[in-house]
């Protein structure tokens, strides 16, 4: 059946990768150059704004990867960007207790058990819950008698290996992830005990652990609501956005509550990034050095969304908001591959949160800032800036910060309009926003702007100006 | 010769109605079969089953060996099963080249890590997807139209597109449900001589159609479906002149 292509042919296709690759990597170098450049223009209050649109062109990134190419609504998107944020902010805040350290590790042990044992004989249900009571039994009970590491990892490869020969599930496998369970418990304690009983971790251990939980978060999450469609999707996400906010607001212990939020949040550094700025030759404040971290994360970002949605995976993932139909009948695992881009949606988002919640000179958060308000900011950022549209992302978090800040300053400088009271404009103006680009140009910004300069130019090559061609 | 798609005693009922009712169905490899019927008689129902997207009710489908009951629908495509669609499904919001480029999925391994950070076998493999990709496109003469928008295509074009894409996955065996209905005649006569190099390489072909002129024409052997029971198998020839089917076909004789 596999002809092999003419010499011919393969030319053509290599050289068609390549040219494809040079045309998108030549906004990665405009983008280069402005990043380097724009904090000798810009003074702190633009910086400011800038720090905000990029953490937004962050969420709205991940947030298109899973509504706008994979076709997953999400109303519920700020809660992620929330759990990465307070993950990260409660454990570089607090010492943690050295009385939960054991069962913590047990748990985060646990759960990479469980991911390996999943992933080696793809079971579910009673069997992943049984091979997770063993690893917990192992784990703990080694625990409580203090033997030696490893005779710890022997008892938990042997155990599991015993356990998964019963269940007939190849003991081989059984004994690789209840070893996986018995290092990461290990090594979890380890590291636990000796970083975080010390007031606390670093914000960039913070935001590895924020990815971690809102992955599994994600993880766990997804596997049950993506099998729903459309409105009853959108239902179900907005369900568990509302209650992540709750447990912000009402766990005091933990997130400090409605009332007071979390305080003294320390920043995040990256000293060798504002080298950058002081090759341009500015003075290197922290706020100048927080904007060339957050805008490093964002142009990693784009270059991987770019990557991905022009990758056999990210196909994949058009194709299962194509058809899903179509799709599983040329062998795409369509439920895997939601699960999929829901957790690395969740994980951008995440890391977002980190972002916003260690900027140089806030240090504060509040469970307000995750709410289904900022949810559905971002869905309007997605659809202004452009449904499947990785650099529309950029353009509709820029619009919708502009608009924002405008509004702000409308709202301070004149206090009524016609009479009317002008306060709380944002949710109106941003609701006519997206009511006017749905009209206006359903395909968002950058498609509308491109195809109506394509349709422009091509009028006037044959002539006819403003002719549609 | 060993059956390369077997149905063993498949029944499937939607509420009360049971629209296949324990039919012994199967192709062999090499043959173009086809399977037809009047509107209703559980055409589509029993493609359906074949290729794992509706479960069955009672029964079992073993496709080259094994059996597909109780597995997700994308197991059949793993196992050398590929499809079109009655009325077209093409993923409308990528382009032409694209379409085709998902079709390769089945034989392809790389994962996001390797898409996302452009691992060498990321470009390895792309290369082996877009030369396979142009190489379905031009059989079916949609070379020139790669770039395009799926969507825009006339319909006959965006059928062969649907097929370019079905035989990227390098079928064992390309099932297509009515490819022939909403085509002009010279679009069906292309089809007709597309679908037998298709057999000539070695793809298995079931075709489930009720134009009659078509299937006969084409090919090897036939199976009648009526309200959701075989009511015939052979030759066209066979079939043609078989008391059962053309009763179902025309009703029965007055008088």
């Amino acid at each position: 059946m596999s002809v092999a292509a003419s010499p011919d042919s393969r030319n053509v296709s290599r050289k068609a990768v390549r040219r494809l690759d040079a045309a998108t990597a030549a906004p990665f170098v405009i983008f280069l150059i402005v990043y380097a450049l724009v904090p000798r223009f810009a003074a702190d209050k633009e910086l400011t704004m800038l720090i905000y649109i990029g953490i937004n062109t962050m969420l709205a990134i991940s947030l298109n990867l899973l509504m706008g190419y994979a076709g997953q609504v999400s109303l519920g998107h700020a809660a992620f960007f929330g759990l990465g944020a307070y993950t990260s902010a409660i454990l570089t805040v607090r010492p943690i207790p050295a009385e939960v350290i054991p069962g913590l590790g047990t748990g985060l042990g646990v759960a990479a058990g469980c991911a390996v044992f999943t992933s080696l004989t793809r079971a579910s249900g009673a069997r992943l819950a049984s091979a997770a009571a063993a690893m917990v039994a192992l784990a703990w009970g080694s625990q409580a008698v203090h033997l030696h590491p490893a005779a710890v990892l022997l008892i938990s490869a042997a155990g599991m290996a015993a356990f998964a020969a019963a269940a007939r599930s190849g003991a081989l496998m059984g004994g690789a992830s209840g070893l996986t369970a018995a290092v990461v418990t290990l090594l979890c304690q380890h590291l636990l005990a000796g970083v975080l009983q010390r007031g606390g971790a670093s914000p960039w251990s913070g935001m590895v652990a924020g990815v971690g939980f809102s992955g599994l978060v994600a993880y766990l999450l997804g596997g049950q609501v993506l099998r729903l469609k459309g409105h009853y999707l959108a239902m179900a996400t907005l369900g568990f956005g509302v209650i992540v906010e709750i447990v912000f607001r009402q766990w005091t212990a933990v997130t400090g509550g409605s009332s007071d939020g979390i305080f003294g949040i320390p920043v995040m550094r990256a000293e060798w990034l504002g080298g950058i700025g002081r090759m341009t030759g500015v003075e290197v404040s922290p706020r100048v050095e927080y904007y060339y971290l957050v805008w490093a994360f964002v142009f990693v970002c784009l270059m991987l969304g770019v990557n991905i949605v022009r990758s056999r995976v990210g196909r994949a993932f058009r194709a299962v908001h194509g058809s899903e139909v179509a799709a599983e009948s040329l062998g795409v695992d369509t439920s895997r591959y939601k699960v999929q881009v829901f957790v690395l949606s969740a994980g951008i988002a995440s890391v977002a949160g980190s972002l916003y919640a260690h900027q140089a000179g806030v240090g504060y958060i509040h469970p307000s800032e995750f709410g289904f308000g900022v949810s559905a900011q971002l869905v309007v950022m997605v659809v202004v800036g452009g449904m499947a549209s990785i650099w529309g992302a950029l353009l509709g978090a820029t619009t919708l910060q502009l608009i924002k800040t405008w509004l702000l300053g409308l709202e301070k400088t004149q206090h009524t309009l016609f009479g009317l009271t002008l306060t709380g404009l944002e949710p109106i103006v941003f609701g006519a926003v997206l009511i006017g680009v749905m009209i206006v140009m359903p395909q968002g910004l950058v498609r509308g702007v491109s195809d109506a300069a394509a349709a422009a130019l091509r009028g006037t090559r044959r002539g006819r100006p403003g002719g549609s061609g | 010769m060993a059956a390369l798609i077997q149905a063993v005693q498949v029944t499937r009922a939607f509420g009360g109605l049971v629209a296949v009712n324990s039919v012994d169905f199967s192709v062999r490899r090499g043959q173009m079969k086809a399977l037809i019927g009047p509107n209703g008689a559980g055409k589509s129902t029993l493609l359906n089953l074949l290729t794992g997207i509706t479960p069955v009710t009672s029964g079992d489908i073993i496709i080259d060996g094994s059996s597909i009951r109780g597995r997700p629908a994308f197991h059949a495509a793993t196992l050398g099963l590929a499809r079109t669609f009655q009325n077209v499904r093409l993923f409308e919001n990528m382009t032409v080249i694209e379409n085709v480029m998902v079709g390769c999925h089945s034989w392809t391994r790389q994962g996001i890590a390797s898409g996302a950070l452009r691992w060498i076998g990321h470009w390895r493999e792309e290369r082996l997807i877009i030369e396979e990709s142009h190489r379905q496109l031009g059989r079916v003469g949609l070379e020139a139209e790669a770039g395009a928008d799926a969507a825009s295509l006339p319909f006959g074009k965006q059928r062969m597109l649907e097929i370019a894409r079905a035989l990227a996955g390098h079928p064992q065996v390309l099932m297509l449900d009515e490819p022939a209905s909403g085509l002009s005649t010279r679009e069906t006569a292309e089809l007709s001589s597309l679908l037998r190099q298709i057999v000539s390489e070695g793809v298995t072909v079931l075709l489930v159609d009720h134009d009659m002129q078509f299937v006969m024409d084409i090919s090897d052997e036939v199976t009648v479906l009526d309200q959701g029971r075989t009511i015939a198998e052979g030759t066209p020839e066979q079939v043609q002149s078989d008391a059962a089917v053309i009763a179902a076909y025309l009703g029965t004789e007055p008088n």
